[in-house]
């Protein structure tokens, strides 16, 4: 199996001296499924835009691909923590899926019927065909995420980062949408990054774990990871976050 | 109607009008949807700076001021992003940084002053040839600019974080919008008046925006209402033997008004 991701101490600070990702060593092989879980802070997000390029690593590597990450671009679809608040933004949801297709249309290129259809069915997937043309801004909070996860769709990744795809979204999309990732990596061998604080049911889905708060504590198979030792190095005296299976008992909830 | 365009300057001015309300009205939709209306005012005094700067080096003028003004509105890009800042912070800036500049040239060589209001607040009822001609270049290079990235620039200003993810060059986008405002705005100035620049730098697409949440209406409002508004009030400010950027200005700003008596369209 061909390497996707492939890290090696990776170091990255916003400023001087001040290390948000230290030493970080993980790798992602084709179909595959990475979870990364941690505290508020912990370096989620800043790991997801490094491996897009949007940030430089003072020191270590990134390789998506084998290429440097800028290279890697069109290969990876991509779903920020925030979603774009532009007010009044005169979009519908069909043309911001469309926007996912974006890169594959090209410069000074119009997208095409094709693209059309590709987006139309992405919104099928998710089960949103309705709500195609309506204004984006009219959307509720989640309605809006899974719009944006359409759009990374759209892009037919080979790679997917999501940074929290589940905020907001209710249960139901939830398990849905784990679904559709654990079918999308089956039949298509899409690989996912996924940043999530979904502890209890994001490890049914992924094959792998990683547990990073400014450095990795933990980057294996899920069953293990979530021992309450491992939990409680990543998450500190922080634990802000109650499991959905068995192993709640034995973690205590503390406010710090 | 039919014997204005017998009228060499109505042509002139009709011409000229046209193309650039069409060219502002396009640049007005991402004016107003990135939220830089503070752009048309700030490049508007550079290019006070960039005609003084030019007369006092002994520069054609309305040239140094296109020059000055780009790389003006170039830099408001640049330390925007530099300093994390809203675009419209630093314009504030700028634009004082930029007008002081004129001021202070023009107090140190005497007998300026009479030239450059002229320069900078010249009618369009009474444009050359070489002006329209101007006027036509510039408004072809914004639409033909508008024209050929327009999804690029409606990605970068919808979501410029995953726009840069998905591997648009966002910062020479930023840019080319930027000049292309700069650009519009000084010919703009130059024909119609410091006021009508920045009226309808903003107002068509913010009146379009009330009207239509769909792109491709709102931009074909924006364009109309742009239209109208300079040719009517053109003939108006013909007819009444007035200023033509007054009677176009508030056109543009009275449909605005209009346009909030109502309530929004979907
Ligand atoms: N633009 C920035 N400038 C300076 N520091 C930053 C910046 N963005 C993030 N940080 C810092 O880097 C650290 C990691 O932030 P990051 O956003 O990667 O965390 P996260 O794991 O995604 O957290 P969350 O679960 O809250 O989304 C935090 O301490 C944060 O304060
Ligand atoms: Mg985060």
């Amino acid at each position: 199996m061909s390497k996707v991701l492939e890290i090696r101490d990776l170091w990255v600070a916003y400023e001087p001296g001040q290390w948000v990702l230290q030493g970080l060593q993980l790798q992602l092989k084709e179909a595959e499924v990475l979870a990364l879980l941690g505290p508020n802070g912990g370096g989620k997000t800043t790991l997801l835009k490094t491996v897009l390029g949007l940030l430089r690593p003072q020191r270590g590597e990134v390789k998506v691909f084998g290429l440097p990450p800028e290279g890697a671009r069109p290969l990876v679809g991509y779903l920020p923590q925030l979603s774009p608040d532009r007010g009044r933004f005169p979009v519908t949801v069909l043309d911001v899926v469309l926007m996912g297709r974006y890169a594959q249309v090209g410069l000074l290129r119009r997208p095409r019927e094709a693209d059309l259809q590709k987006a139309r069915e992405v919104l099928r997937v998710l089960g949103l065909e309705g709500l195609q043309d309506r204004p984006f801004f009219s959307l509720s909070g989640g309605q809006r995420q899974r719009v944006l996860v359409a759009r990374a769709l759209a892009a037919e990744p080979r790679l997917l980062l999501l940074d929290e795809p589940s905020t907001g979204v209710d249960i139901i999309a939830q398990e849905d949408f784990y679904q559709l990732l654990g079918a999308l990596r089956d039949r298509e061998g899409l690989s996912v990054l996924l940043a999530s604080h979904d502890i209890g049911g994001i490890t049914a889905l992924a094959d792998r774990v990683a547990c990073l708060n400014r450095q990795l504590h933990y980057y294996g198979p899920p069953g293990e990871a979530l021992s309450p030792q491992v939990l409680e190095r990543t998450f500190g005296a922080h634990m802000q976050f109650l499991l959905h299976d068995e192993r709640c008992l034995t973690c205590r909830r503390q406010d710090g | 109607m039919a014997e204005l365009w017998e009228l060499q300057f109505m042509r002139h001015a009709f011409v000229a009008g046209a193309a650039l309300s069409i060219a502002l009205a396009g640049l007005s939709f991402f004016v107003v949807l990135r939220g830089i209306a503070f752009m048309g005012v700030g490049i508007a005094h550079s290019a006070f700076g960039g005609v003084a700067l030019g007369l006092a080096l002994g520069l054609e003028p309305t040239l140094s001021a296109l020059a000055f003004s780009v790389l003006v509105a170039n830099l408001i890009g640049a330390a925007a992003r530099r300093g994390a800042f809203r675009e419209d912070t630093v314009i504030g800036i700028f634009f004082a940084a930029t007008m002081a500049l004129g001021v202070l040239i023009v107090g140190l060589s005497e007998g300026y002053t009479v030239d450059l209001f002229s320069y900078l607040f010249g009618s369009i009822l009474a444009v050359g040839r070489a002006e329209v001609l101007q006027a036509l270049v510039v408004s072809l290079l914004v639409l033909a600019l508008l024209g050929a990235f327009f999804k690029e620039f409606l990605l970068e200003s919808f979501d410029p974080q995953v726009a840069q993810a998905s591997g648009l060059p966002v910062k020479l986008l930023q840019h080319l919008l930027l000049s292309a405002i700069a650009l519009a705005v000084v010919v703009g100035i130059k024909l119609l008046g410091v006021v009508l620049a920045s009226a309808l730098l903003v107002a068509p697409a913010a009146t379009a925006l009330r009207l239509s949440s769909r792109y491709q209406k709102v931009l074909a409002l924006a364009v109309l209402l742009s239209l109208a508004c300079t040719m009517g009030g053109l003939l108006l400010a013909y007819w009444l033997d007035a200023a033509p950027g007054a009677t176009i200005a508030l056109c543009a700003s009275g449909l605005f008004f209009a346009s909030l008596l109502f309530p929004q369209r979907a």
